[in-house]
């Protein structure tokens, strides 16, 4: 019992150090909340299509990969024999360049050196 | 300073370290009124220099706010924790410094005439805590956490990191320690008028 009641007392300065260190503490935790990045809001659907439209470069370029798309599935989805007579539409056609074209990427040999 | 009682929460103290983690300062003062006292007493009582249990009191007390937020609901007490940090930090001390023996210890300064009852608790208090130093350290630690802190046997096990069983064979070797070294200071100390 008299050891117990001869327990030491707090000083006010002990007292004001470890408060001291709890707001520190505090104050830490309060900067490394701050410093992360915030959260990134969802674009949402519109947000989405302007985000992937700014990136690609525009209206522009996205109405030619469109077309491009188009005509692709149409070739794609058409016959070859559809296709004769069509090449006397495209100017400055020249069938002997476009057999030659074909019979260089034929002959393994033509690119070789020596 | 006279610390008010810890009277200004009934939260449990898991609620206050939540509540300091999520910001709150009052929490963080309620704790220390309530933790401070006890911690302070332990760390004196197994160090027997004010200093060093000071320093070993903000040093727990720091770790206590650092570990706030990461703490896990249900495992152990804040205190029981609490307790153990101290234990481990007192044991840090001691190792660097050589325990006292008994006869060594200085004689109780003269006072000024007071109420002899008074003068006599106070030397039996400086006789306790002279013989305490005497002892084994861990005995001391459990002799001090059951008596003094008046903890139970399975909360200073926890503290310890020892079996209920190995803390009662402590703190009984503990009292047969004190009782051989103070039995040669029993008049001196009173203990024969008490009868």
């Amino acid at each position: 019992m008299a050891a117990r009641d001869a327990a030491p007392a707090v000083s006010t300065a002990l007292f004001h150090r470890v408060l001291d260190d709890a707001a520190g503490h505090l104050d830490a935790t309060k900067m490394s909340v701050k410093t992360q990045p915030d959260r990134v809001k969802p674009l949402g659907i519109k947000g989405l299509f302007a985000s992937v439209l700014n990136t690609i470069g525009g209206w522009p370029v996205a109405a030619g990969l469109a077309i491009a798309l188009m005509a692709g599935i149409f070739i794609g989805s058409v016959k070859p024999e559809q296709f004769r007579g069509f090449e006397q539409l495209l100017p400055q056609y020249d069938t002997n360049s476009a057999y030659l074209l074909d019979a260089l990427s034929y002959d393994d040999g033509f690119w070789a050196e020596g | 300073m006279e610390l008010p009682l810890d009277a200004t929460s009934k939260a449990t103290d898991e609620e206050l370290l939540q509540d300091f983690s999520n910001g709150d300062p009052a929490a963080a003062r309620a704790l220390t009124l309530r933790f401070l006292p006890r911690v302070l007493g332990f760390a004196t009582r197994m160090l027997h220099d004010r200093h060093e249990a000071e320093d070993v009191a903000q040093e727990a007390m720091l770790r206590l706010w650092k570990m706030g937020g990461s703490w896990q609901s249900g495992e152990a007490k804040v205190s029981t924790w609490l307790y153990r940090v101290v234990s481990n930090l007192c044991t840090d001390r001691l190792r660097r410094k050589r325990t006292v023996p008994i006869d060594t210890i200085a004689e109780p300064e003269d006072k000024q005439a007071t109420a002899h009852a008074v003068l006599l608790q106070a030397d039996r208090a400086q006789a306790l805590e002279a013989a305490l130093g005497a002892l084994p350290k861990r005995q001391r630690e459990a002799i001090i956490l059951r008596h003094l802190e008046e903890l139970s046997n399975p909360d200073i096990a926890q503290i310890m990191g020892v079996s209920v069983e190995a803390v009662e064979s402590l703190t009984a070797r503990a009292k047969r320690t004190l009782t051989k070294l103070l039995a040669p200071r029993k008049t001196e100390l009173g203990f024969e008028d008490d009868k």
